[in-house]
């Protein structure tokens, strides 16, 4: 099987229903296999199939599903490269990732011509609307194919491949400790494995609909879509959490079954919404995924919904994503601080310092195995760089111990990545770019645990010899050149960095420190 | 409301939003402009530089979906404030 028999089963099974909807867009399940097998052959006419990549820049529309669900059943592999990541992102994914095609959405193709691009493939699918830069593509060399013509003037008759199960479907770029975007190779089998393995536990049918607040670039938004098209529910876009009340109205006008999101997703509903006092009686599940929601939190949720069920998992891009599940509620407060146990298929181990498996109740590194396990990294460098060691496993870099009935407690990371409002990111990433600057001699970022976003970015700075930096002119310089999600929220400057004997930067030490700093200040 | 409308587009210009800004102008869409955490800072700056109270209720893509939206949306609380 493949992932878009996914999307074939459910049109034949559920030709009317509704597939997706958008705020001002919606297609059934039939008009969505009708669209994307279009796409399939006129990619299969253009040379692109099995063992070529096409990449995916596009926010949540219902162009990228047709795309998408195309490019797959093309028998292509899928690029997911962030919307929102900056010029120099996309072009090193691009770079790395060699695609033959790139679908992107036409604001952003805009702004790619705008800034004169230097990696863009030679074929550029987009819709009508970006019409406007075809002459300055054709110029450059590349053609530009709108969705609209595509659906209008496609033959869909004739065989399309089928690659093997165990062949690359999507490649997901994700942020990488070395301050470079890591592409994540996810196979159809690893993926069907993950769909079907949580939905074991969760058992969603085709009763159930969720609102998506994730975006599709993301694991998150991937498995989601991946999850509902298998069990045939209808999937409501939200217009994004950039606005929490805005979202509580999604869930009404909606009707939603389920809602799925990060805890700094729950966090804004429970701050910044009135979702307390908002009657939802068709929400049944909310899922809490990506990071853990404090205990407090979590009955607070319940009590403000209490007739439903929540479920908690645990998971990371390099898995497909989900290790864990906890759930429903009853089991989730009997243990409120575990992401709960691994999911059939899955083994968690808890391996010390020297590789040795570690009884229960005792911390160290949680390391997972099981089908789902990604293929490697599109860099190619996952056993050197030590990710999936010799025994096929993924080395998480999380902290924890399994309890003696399996539970698992996570406890912290070995790595420094950092996790702020739902996205991960790595010190170096941000470190380079502060160092960018004529006045900051060193740098280390950091994460600091804060109430609403989860970890807070935090940077200190060593001055470069003879200068004075101003934390307000390197939080602009970060913004030339990172998202506003990226850049520190505190700069400090320090006149040293703790280290190691070797020099290396102790970001564990500041984190410790800082964190320490903020709980006496609260005090 | 030109003036109030410059002030929005140079904070947001100058503190929100990442890389060349240059094409940022008081129609553009916020969409994929602004990310969610911009957003609430937005909504600290616009009440401590215009003192009013932003209610839940008003953040809202219709008032927070342009600087010119925006601004229209401040000086009629401020205007009415006044009044």
């Amino acid at each position: 099987m493949l992932l878009p028999d996914l999307l074939e089963d459910a049109a034949r099974r559920w030709p009317d229903k509704l597939a997706a909807v958008f705020p001002r867009h919606a297609a059934t399940f039939a008009q969505l296999d009708h669209q994307s097998l279009a796409v399939a052959h006129h990619l299969q006419r253009r040379g692109i199939g099995p063992s070529t990549r096409v990449a995916i820049l596009y926010d949540n529309t219902l162009a990228a599903l047709v795309y998408y669900w195309g490019i797959l059943r093309s028998g292509a592999t899928t690029v997911d490269i962030a919307s929102t990541a900056s010029p120099a992102t996309v072009a090193e994914a691009l770079a790395e990732a060699q695609p033959r095609a790139l679908a992107i959405q036409p604001h952003l193709l805009k702004r790619m011509v705008a800034e004169r691009f230097v990696t863009c493939p030679d074929i550029v699918l987009s819709t009508a609307d970006a019409s406007e830069v075809a002459a300055p593509l054709r110029a450059r060399g590349r053609s530009l194919q709108a969705l609209e013509d595509i659906l209008e003037t496609t033959d869909v008759a004739g065989p399309l491949p089928r690659p093997d199960p165990s062949c690359v479907a999507m490649c997901i770029y994700t942020s990488g400790t070395t301050g470079r975007p890591k592409g994540v190779m996810l196979s159809h089998d690893n993926l069907l494995f993950n769909t079907s393995a949580f939905n074991s536990r969760i058992g969603l049918t085709d009763r159930d609909s969720l609102l998506l607040v994730a975006p599709l670039h993301y694991i998150h938004g991937r498995i989601q879509l991946l999850t509902y098209t298998m069990v045939g529910g209808t999937l409501f876009f939200s217009a994004g959490f950039r606005f929490p009340q805005t979202v509580v109205h999604e869930l009404v006008r909606y009707a939603a079954t389920g809602l799925s999101g990060v805890p700094y997703h729950f966090s804004m509903l429970l701050g910044h919404s009135r979702l307390k006092s908002t009657p939802l009686p068709h929400l049944r599940d909310l899922v809490i995924t990506g990071g853990a929601l404090a205990p407090a939190r979590l009955r607070e949720l319940q009590d403000a919904l209490p007739h439903v069920a929540l479920h908690l998992n645990y998971g990371l891009t390099e898995a497909s994503p989900r290790l864990t599940y906890l759930g429903p509620s009853r089991e989730v407060f009997a243990r409120p601080t575990s992401c709960g146990r691994a999911l059939p298929g899955v083994t968690i181990e808890i391996l010390g310092a020297h590789d040795e498996a570690l009884p229960p109740g005792t911390v160290g590194e949680v390391v997972a195995g099981g089908p789902g396990i990604m293929k490697g990294y599109v860099s190619g460098d996952e056993r050197t760089s030590g990710r999936i060691d010799e025994h096929g496993r993924l080395r998480t870099g999380d902290l924890g111990y399994l309890d003696a009935e399996g539970y698992v407690f996570l406890s912290g990371r070995s790595s420094d990545m950092i996790k702020t409002a739902g996205e991960r990111l790595f010190p170096l990433e941000v470190e380079q770019i502060l160092e960018t600057h004529p006045s900051v001699g060193e740098s280390a970022v950091f994460g600091v645990p804060d109430p609403l976003l989860g970890e807070r970015v935090v940077a200190c700075v060593v001055p470069a010899p003879g200068h004075a930096p101003s934390p307000e002119g390197l939080k602009s310089h970060c913004l030339k050149a990172l998202p506003y999600l990226r850049i520190p929220k505190e700069v400090y400057v320090v006149p040293e960095l703790p280290k190691t004997p070797s020099g290396k930067i102790r970001h564990d030490a500041l984190r410790l420190r800082f964190a320490s700093s903020l709980d006496e200040a609260l005090a | 409301m030109e003036e109030t409308e410059q002030q929005v587009l140079a904070h947001i210009k100058a503190d929100l939003v990442s890389g060349p800004t240059s094409d940022l102008e008081p129609e553009t869409s916020l969409e994929g402009v602004i990310d969610s955490t911009a957003i609430m800072e937005l909504v600290v700056w616009v009440e401590d530089t215009f003192r009013f109270t932003v209610e839940l209720d008003d953040i809202t893509p219709e008032n927070f979906g342009s600087v010119q939206q925006l601004a229209r949306w401040i000086q009629k609380n401020v205007n009415g404030r006044v009044a």
